[in-house]
């Protein structure tokens, strides 16, 4: 299951001075048969997980099942079900990278996607601080693995200050919403910016937030519009945050030498994400799902120290129809829809910086004797495509419930939906289009206009002597 | 699906005819060498182009038959600014090593881009036809498409003069005419009938732009000397 990695002597040299980090070296596995073993089980399980979520997300796709038995404590929703999709997805990203303990890894997962299940604030901190505790805990003092459950720790004191106050744990309670208050919030959102490690951006070092406590920090986040709308200042810390991280992110990405890119790639999506989730409106958080979505695919072809390869195509935010293509053209369409086109500007100009390495990576020639491309990044490139082309059917299935079943506290100022039989359209709070993506149409005009070339192409040949 | 294949059946003039296959390759073979001439650079060596080529032309061909050009028959799939760009520049801004350069290249074409959604509330290609009813919108609308010309100037300069990169000059130059196109049209509405109007001004349009763009290029090229 574990396969020697990638390693190219000039490659190595560029990402030294952002090497994997020391712990992450550490949980490297050396090939064995017990560690085969395990991984296969992980696999299973994670394998198990990622249907599940899938199967979730159909049952959930009209109404909450809510509340479930347990004494009440279990409420799953369209957000319920992509957070465990997604957990699953790091997971399984991970177990194809050979980091990470298996076996912690796919009960992280489970926990991760237990907390995003639980209808009680106060447990699902809990769980979520045990999912980081999983991931972080490592043999040696506290200061070690301190660090990486600070970001659960911030997000659980977050959740439980909220059914403090509100004095209703249950966030499907109708009184639960008196509990936001902007304690709780700074908390999460302080949280989510730990768990992304954003501090690496002054830093100038690449990040090493861990992919898994982020998301369990971004659920945190995201479960907040279950409680009622955000205020103002809440809406425009997320968003201005979320576009500094994402275009400072991008910055450091388009410097970065291309095979050790992706901790910054990552930490750019998470950008998106937060943007994503400041704008507070139902083209938002489809922008904020996508984005999630996405991360464990970019986790998965371009983790350090990514090959170059031609696959590396289909993971710029640059190349139309990608996967990070459509989720930039969602933030510019989400901005503009909500009337923000400077922010649309930011965002576009991250996109172009953040497409330099995957393209660096695409046009790169490799050493001689070594393998064009992997095949994890061959996966990611397929994947890419699939989210990217398959984007009407990720929204329509996964997407748009999130967003009907989290409306109440979302506000009016853009919505991005389906366009039958075209792609996707952006509306604004006057329901005027903004902005158009008719990725399906597109793709079958240029399979078109690719055939007509190509009967041109062969004209050509024949007339040739 | 009905509707999807029906639309592209119908859009077999718009891929072949106008305003993308014959009248793109030709227009764009024109405007590249009037291009090149105002900059002062080589005539590039006649080749059939090779399959990367067209692959890369594609898009840009898809993009063209898109464009709200009249007369011909309007589809129902319009595209935007974002898409626009995407489809003409993914090959090239691989070419761009750095971010300094990246940014150099493309931050005039953004700012441009923001000014013509803020003058029209969209980054729709077609809403770059109507003309804002607010002085500060059309002031917008006009700079933004004057910034993009002049965006473009320095845009172009990378390219090598074969038939991908006339499409793509072609694409670019068409995008900054169709808010000369809607100013026309908003102008003469008076003086053309609908039907005329359609036949004359997208020409014009392309026309202005084209010798805008040319005599920024002659005055560089004239500014180096």
């Amino acid at each position: 299951m574990v396969r020697p990695r990638f390693s190219c002597t000039s490659a190595a040299r560029l990402v030294e001075p952002y090497a994997i980090p020391e712990a992450d070296r550490e949980l490297r596995r050396e090939p064995s048969a017990r560690h085969a073993g395990a991984d296969l089980l992980a696999a299973l399980a994670l394998g198990l997980a990622l249907l599940a979520g899938l199967a979730l997300a159909w049952l959930v796709r009209d109404a909450p099942l809510a509340p479930l038995r347990a004494r009440e404590l279990l409420r799953a929703d369209a957000l319920t079900a992509l957070i465990l999709i997604v957990a699953a997805g790091h997971g399984l990203a991970d177990l194809a990278h050979g980091t990470g303990r298996p076996r912690r890894t796919a009960t992280a997962v489970v926990v991760t996607g237990v907390a995003a299940a639980m209808d009680h604030l106060g447990l699902a901190g809990v769980m979520l601080l045990v999912a980081a505790w999983l991931r972080a805990a490592r043999p040696g003092p506290a200061r070690v693995w301190l660090p990486g459950t600070l970001p659960a720790l911030c997000t659980a004191a977050g959740l439980a200050l909220t059914g403090v106050v509100s004095g209703e744990w249950r966030f499907g309670a109708p009184l639960a919403g008196a509990g936001l208050n902007s304690a709780s919030f700074a908390l999460l959102l302080i949280g989510l910016l730990l768990g992304l490690d954003a501090g690496a951006l002054p830093r100038r070092r690449p990040p090493v937030g861990d992919p898994l406590v982020a998301l369990g920090c971004l659920y945190g986040l995201l479960r907040l519009y279950s409680l009622g709308p955000w205020n103002l200042g809440w809406l425009a810390a997320a968003m201005l945050l979320g576009a500094a991280v994402a275009l400072w992110s991008a910055w450091e990405a388009a410097a970065a030498p291309a095979p050790a890119a992706g901790p910054w790639l990552a930490l750019f999506m998470g950008g998106l994400a937060l943007v994503g989730a400041g704008l507070g409106s139902g083209a938002g958080l489809t922008l904020a799902g996508y984005t999630l979505l996405l991360r464990p695919v970019v986790q998965l072809g371009s983790a350090p120290p990514a090959p170059p390869g031609r696959a590396s195509w289909l993971l710029a935010t640059a190349v139309p129809l990608s996967g990070p293509f459509v989720a930039a053209w969602m933030a510019v369409a989400a901005a503009v829809a909500g009337g923000l086109t400077l922010l649309a500007a930011v965002v576009w100009a991250a996109a172009l910086l953040a497409a330099l390495p995957p393209l660096r990576l695409a046009r790169a020639v490799p050493a001689p004797g070594r393998p064009n491309g992997d095949l994890q990044a061959v996966l990611a490139a397929a994947l890419s495509l699939a989210l990217g082309a398959g984007s009407p059917a990720v929204v329509g299935l996964l997407l748009r419930p999130l967003v009907a079943q989290l409306q109440g506290g979302l506000t009016p100022f853009g919505e991005l939906e389906l366009w039958p039989w075209a792609g996707l359209i952006a509306y604004d709070a006057a329901r005027q289009p903004v902005a158009t993506l008719p990725s399906i149409a597109l793709l079958a005009l240029m399979a078109v206009l690719a055939a007509l070339c190509w009967v041109a192409l062969r004209l050509g040949a024949l007339r040739r002597p | 699906m009905g509707e999807l294949l029906g639309a592209i059946g119908l859009a077999w003039p718009r891929l072949l005819l106008y305003p993308g296959g014959l009248f793109a390759v030709v227009a764009a073979h024109l405007l590249g060498a009037w291009l090149r001439r105002c900059a002062g650079s080589p005539v590039p060596a006649m080749a059939l182009p090779g399959p990367a080529t067209l692959c890369h032309a594609v898009g840009t061909l898809a993009l063209l038959a898109l464009l709200p050009l009249a007369p011909a028959r309007s589809v129902p799939f319009g595209l935007d600014l974002f898409m626009a760009l995407g489809l003409l520049e993914w090959p090239y801004l691989a070419r761009r090593a750095s971010r300094e350069r990246v940014l150099r290249a493309y931050l005039p074409l953004i700012v441009a881009t923001t000014a013509l959604a803020t003058a029209t509330g969209s980054v729709e290609l077609t809403a770059l036809l109507r003309v804002p009813a607010s002085p500060q919108g059309q002031a917008l609308l006009a700079g933004g498409t004057a910034l993009w010309l002049l965006a473009l100037r320095r845009l172009l300069t990378d390219a090598s003069g074969g038939v991908a990169d006339d499409l793509r000059a072609l694409g670019l130059l068409l995008v900054a005419a169709l808010p000369v196109l809607g100013a026309l049209a908003s102008l003469l509405e008076a003086i053309l009938p609908g039907p005329l109007a359609g036949w004359l001004l997208p020409p014009a349009a392309m026309l202005i732009c084209a010798l805008a763009l040319g005599g920024m290029m002659r005055a560089a090229r004239g500014r180096a000397c």
